[in-house]
C-alpha cells in the first residue's frame, strides 16, 4: 500500500525521500517506491543514517514482544476500548441516554394525549402546554437519573436509578394532580377513569416498568460489566457472559437480552389486544380519532423505547464479549 | 544532499589508494548488506553477494568504467542490483527478487537495549495509538480486526496507525516526544 502520492511519485525530491523513510521502514511503499528509496540510500548519508536509526527500532517493534509486554494486557486493551468512552458523560453511553430519555419523555407526553385527546375541544390547550412541560421535564429528569447512576458506585447504581425514577414519577404525578381534570374525559361503553386517574395508571403500569426494565436494567448491567472489566475482573465477566456461571456484581441485576426481548414480544401482543379492546369500547365523538391516534402513538413510543433498550443492551454485551474473546486470543498467542 | 563519499575519494580509489578503497568499503558495505537483505537474499549468502559487488565496484573503478555522470552511490546501486538479479538467476528463482521488494525488514531478535528504547517510545505514544501500532505491526492484525477490538471504523484505525508510525519514528529519531503529541488521556 503506497503512502506516497502520485504527484510525489512523478517528481521525487529530497524532501520526498526524507518523508519516505518512515513508510519504507514500515513496509508501506510499493515496489517502485521502495526501489527509488533504496537507490537514494546509496546517494544520501542523511537518509541512510535516519534509516539505520529507525530500521532497528521498527524491526524490534515487529519481532520483539518484550517491547509491548505491558501494553497488550486485557486491562490496557479494555482501557483503550472502554476507558476513553467511560471518561465521557453517562460512562460513554451518551447516545443511549439521549435516546432513552427522549423515548421515555415522548411516551409520557403521548400518555397525556390519550387522556385528553378525546375531549380535545375542552382540554386541547391544556394538553398542548402540558405536553411541552412534560416533554422537557421528563427528558431532563431522565438524563439526570442516568447521569446520577453513572456517577455512583456499581453496587448503588440500580438503587439510585430506581429511587430517581420514583422521585421523578412522584413529582410528575403531584404536578399533574392539580392540572389534569378530575373527571372522565373519554366516553366509552366500559367504565372510564378520570383523566388524572388514567394518567396515574399510565405512569404506574406502563411508564415505570418501561423505565426500570428496558432502560435502567440494561444501562446498569452494561456500565457495571464494563466497570468490572476495566478493574481487571475479566474472567468473571467472561464467565457471566459466556457460560453464565460467574458472580453477578453486588447490587446489579443481570438479565439476558433474550429474556428482555421475549418479555417485549409478549407485552406487544398484550398491548395490541388491550388497545383494540379499548378502541372497540370507545363511543364515537368528534375527537375519537385523535384519541385512537394517541393510543397507537403511545404504544409505538413505548415499544420503540423498549426495543432500543433491548437492542442496545444486546449490542453492548456482544461488544464486551468480543473484546474479551480477542484479548484472550491475543494473550494466548503471546504465551 | 551529502553523498557517502566525495569524488576525490572515488578518484583516489580508482587510482588504487588503499585508504580511499577502505573508506568506500566502509560506506557501502552496510548499504549493500541492507540491500541484499531487502531483496530477500539469505543472510548466509548475503555476505558473499556483497563481497562480489564490492570486488566488481573496485574492478570497474580501476578499469575507469565510472564516468562521474551520475552519483557514485547510484552507480554502486546499479551494480548491486545486477549482482542480486544474477544471484537469483543462479538460484533459478528470479521472481524472488520481485517478491523481495515487498519483503519486510529482517526479523532478527533485537538487543535488550533496542527493546528498551522501543518500549519507551511506545510508552510515550498516546495509549490507543501505541496499542493500534502493536496490534498492526507486532500481532499482524488487519485494520478491520483492530477496528473491532478498539471499537473504531477501519478508516479511523488507519488514520491513528499512520499517526502512530510518524510519532514513533519521531520519538526514535529525536529521543523525545514530538511537541504535537498530546497527553495519553487526550489521545482522541
Amino acid at each position: 500500500m503506497s503512502r506516497v502520492s502520485n504527484a510525489t511519485k512523478r517528481a521525487w525530491t529530497e524532501s520526498t525521500y526524507r518523508e519516505s523513510i518512515v513508510p519504507y521502514c514500515f513496509g508501506d511503499l510499493d515496489a517502485d517506491e521502495r526501489a527509488a528509496v533504496e537507490r537514494h540510500l546509496f546517494e544520501c548519508d542523511g537518509c541512510w543514517r535516519t534509516l539505520q536509526q529507525l530500521e532497528g527500532a521498527v524491526s524490534s517493534l515487529r519481532s520483539d514482544r518484550r517491547t509491548s509486554a505491558g501494553l497488550l494486557t486485557p486491562k490496557v486493551l479494555v482501557d483503550v476500548t472502554l476507558g476513553e468512552r467511560a471518561a465521557g458523560p453517562f460512562q460513554g453511553h451518551f447516545g443511549f441516554a439521549i435516546a432513552a430519555a427522549a423515548g421515555v419523555a415522548a411516551t409520557h407526553v403521548v400518555g397525556i394525549w390519550t387522556e385528553l385527546g378525546y375531549s380535545f375541544d375542552r382540554f386541547g390547550g391544556l394538553a398542548m402546554w402540558l405536553s411541552a412541560a412534560v416533554l422537557l421535564g421528563v427528558f431532563a429528569a431522565m438524563l439526570l437519573v442516568l447521569r446520577a447512576m453513572a456517577a455512583r458506585p456499581v453496587r448503588q447504581m440500580l438503587l439510585t436509578g430506581i429511587v430517581g425514577i420514583a422521585v421523578v414519577s412522584a413529582v410528575l404525578l403531584a404536578s399533574t394532580a392539580v392540572l389534569l381534570p378530575h373527571e372522565p374525559t373519554i366516553q366509552a361503553d366500559i367504565a372510564t377513569r378520570t383523566a388524572f386517574a388514567g394518567f396515574v395508571k399510565n405512569v404506574l403500569l406502563y411508564f415505570l416498568p418501561l423505565m426500570v426494565v428496558f432502560v435502567l436494567l440494561p444501562f446498569q448491567a452494561v456500565v457495571a460489566l464494563e466497570c468490572d472489566v476495566r478493574q481487571g475482573k475479566v474472567n468473571n465477566v467472561r464467565s457471566l457472559l459466556v457460560s453464565r456461571f460467574g458472580f453477578v456484581p453486588t447490587g446489579v441485576v443481570l438479565v439476558q437480552p433474550g429474556v428482555l426481548g421475549g418479555l417485549l414480544a409478549a407485552l406487544a401482543v398484550l398491548g395490541i389486544a388491550g388497545a383494540n379492546y379499548l378502541l372497540d369500547a370507545v363511543r364515537p365523538g368528534p375527537f375519537a380519532g385523535l384519541f385512537a391516534l394517541a393510543l397507537y402513538v403511545r404504544m409505538f413510543c413505548w415499544f420503540a423505547t423498549a426495543a432500543i433498550g433491548v437492542w442496545w443492551y444486546a449490542v453492548r454485551l456482544d461488544d464486551i464479549k468480543r473484546l474479551l474473546r480477542l484479548t484472550a486470543e491475543l494473550n494466548a498467542g503471546r504465551g | 544532499m551529502q553523498g557517502p563519499v566525495d569524488d576525490e575519494t572515488v578518484r583516489a580509489a580508482s587510482a588504487g589508494d588503499e585508504i580511499a578503497i577502505a573508506r568506500i568499503d566502509a560506506a557501502f558495505r552496510p548499504r549493500l548488506e541492507h540491500q541484499a537483505s531487502q531483496s530477500g537474499v539469505p543472510a548466509e549468502d548475503g555476505k558473499d553477494v556483497v563481497q562480489d559487488v564490492l570486488i566488481d565496484v573496485f574492478r570497474q573503478l580501476r578499469a575507469g568504467s565510472f564516468r562521474y555522470e551520475s552519483a557514485f552511490g547510484t552507480w554502486v546501486y546499479s551494480i548491486a542490483r545486477n549482482k542480486i538479479i544474477e544471484y537469483w538467476r543462479k538460484q533459478g528463482r528470479l521472481q524472488r527478487l520481485h517478491d523481495g521488494a515487498q519483503s519486510t525488514l529482517p526479523q532478527a531478535a533485537s538487543s535488550p537495549e533496542q527493546a528498551v528504547i522501543v518500549a519507551q517510545a511506545l510508552e510515550m505514544l498516546p495509549r490507543r495509538e501505541a496499542v493500534i501500532l502493536v496490534l498492526s505491526r507486532q500481532e499482524g492484525r488487519t485494520l478491520e480486526e483492530i477496528g473491532q477490538m478498539v471499537g473504531l471504523k477501519k478508516s479511523r484505525v488507519d488514520e491513528l496507525l499512520q499517526s502512530a508510525k510518524l510519532k514513533f519514528a519521531a520519538i526514535i529519531l529525536t529521543g523525545r516526544e514530538p511537541p504535537h503529541i498530546r497527553p495519553k488521556d487526550e489521545s482522541e
